[in-house]
């Protein structure tokens, strides 16, 4: 997912605003690594973030609660059905 | 994509792939799900942060704690792999950046025993009224230092507490009006009789608890009308 950084002056605290969400759903990125593109410098937030252990580890520990939770087939297929419908 | 305005929606009908429709995004994200789980830096296992207590000074869990007393916390945490930090972040605001505090099991810091589980910390004194946002990161394994949250979806999910105002002892609560029913000038109170009456105000921005305290027109009689349990004036209110 692509994504911009918005900086709050007032709070200090940075937010992800992400867009183009729908196109991480191609065949071929099914099996993308769960740190694709970390290696390029060009992608500089993957590159630098995920080379600090403790912000990869931060990473991780969210990614596992997203794929035990949203990505959950009782509630992600439940979602979906309530979006189709 | 970024840099145009335009409306977009999920279209179900569009293939995705060898996926079609509704059903082909369910399966496509439960394949997605399956490989993730597979990675082996995804499944490494990570602490677990069981239950978190806060506690005021008195002990009681849950319980506010009173304007600029500490409050104590303590975490249930286990890894398989052991513990290297247990660490609690607060703020006095549900935006902005949190201030991180280590977490111990020494006996010291209401955790019980030495090293038998649960962690504790003493989250300073804030002013009343505050709400204080509270998360808990625990980190396992001597290399890789995995990461578990309470609450998991921390920072956007935090565990609060609402600071209690202290009872009063020296009230910076002042008569602000008063009228007499035998006064020249007579006003109507607020049932539209010409008793006497009063008007507190309190000159602090804290609230401030006079439950208790006693009103009396009379000196030989000091504690002719108690003021009802729970009357609570706010910060610079009436």
């Amino acid at each position: 997912m692509d994504y911009y950084v918005y900086y709050e002056v007032e709070t200090g605290r940075m937010t992800p605003l992400e867009y183009d969400g729908n196109s991480v759903m191609k065949a071929n990125a099914a099996n993308w690594l769960p740190f694709y593109n970390e290696s390029k410098v060009n992608y500089p937030l993957l590159n630098r973030l995920l080379a600090v252990p403790i912000w990869r580890q931060r990473y991780l520990a969210h990614l596992r609660t997203i794929i035990q939770d949203e990505m959950n087939p009782t509630v992600c297929n439940a979602m979906l059905t309530i979006i189709k419908t | 994509m970024p840099g145009s305005i335009r409306s977009e929606k999920i279209v179900f009908v569009q293939p995705v792939g060898n996926y079609h429709g509704d059903r082909g995004i369910k399966n496509y994200i439960q394949s997605r799900r399956t490989y993730l789980l597979n990675n082996a830096e995804v499944k490494q296992v990570a602490p677990v942060i069981a239950s978190a207590t806060l506690q005021n000074t008195a002990g009681q869990a849950w319980e506010s704690p009173k304007s600029g007393e500490e409050a104590w916390v303590t975490a249930q945490v286990s890894a398989a792999n052991g513990i290297f930090g247990v660490h609690l972040f607060y703020s006095d605001r549900l935006t902005g950046n949190f201030t991180a505090i280590n977490m111990f099991d020494d006996g010291q810091h209401h955790d019980g025993a030495v090293a038998d589980g649960p962690y504790g910390a003493s989250l300073p004194g804030q002013s009343a009224g505050v709400s204080d946002a509270v998360l808990y990161r625990s980190s396992s394994h001597a290399t890789a230092r995995r990461a578990s949250y309470l609450p998991a979806g921390a920072e956007h999910d935090v565990f609060v507490y609402q600071v209690q105002p202290q009872p009063a002892t020296s009230v910076p609560v002042a008569i602000n009006e008063f009228h007499g029913g035998k006064c020249l000038y007579r006003v109507t109170d607020e049932t539209g009789d010409y008793d006497d009456w009063i008007e507190l105000f309190n000159l602090s921005t804290d609230p401030v608890d006079i439950s208790g305290f006693f009103l009396t027109d009379n000196p030989a009689n000091l504690d002719k009308f108690e003021i009802p349990a729970g009357t609570v004036i706010p910060g610079h209110g009436y």
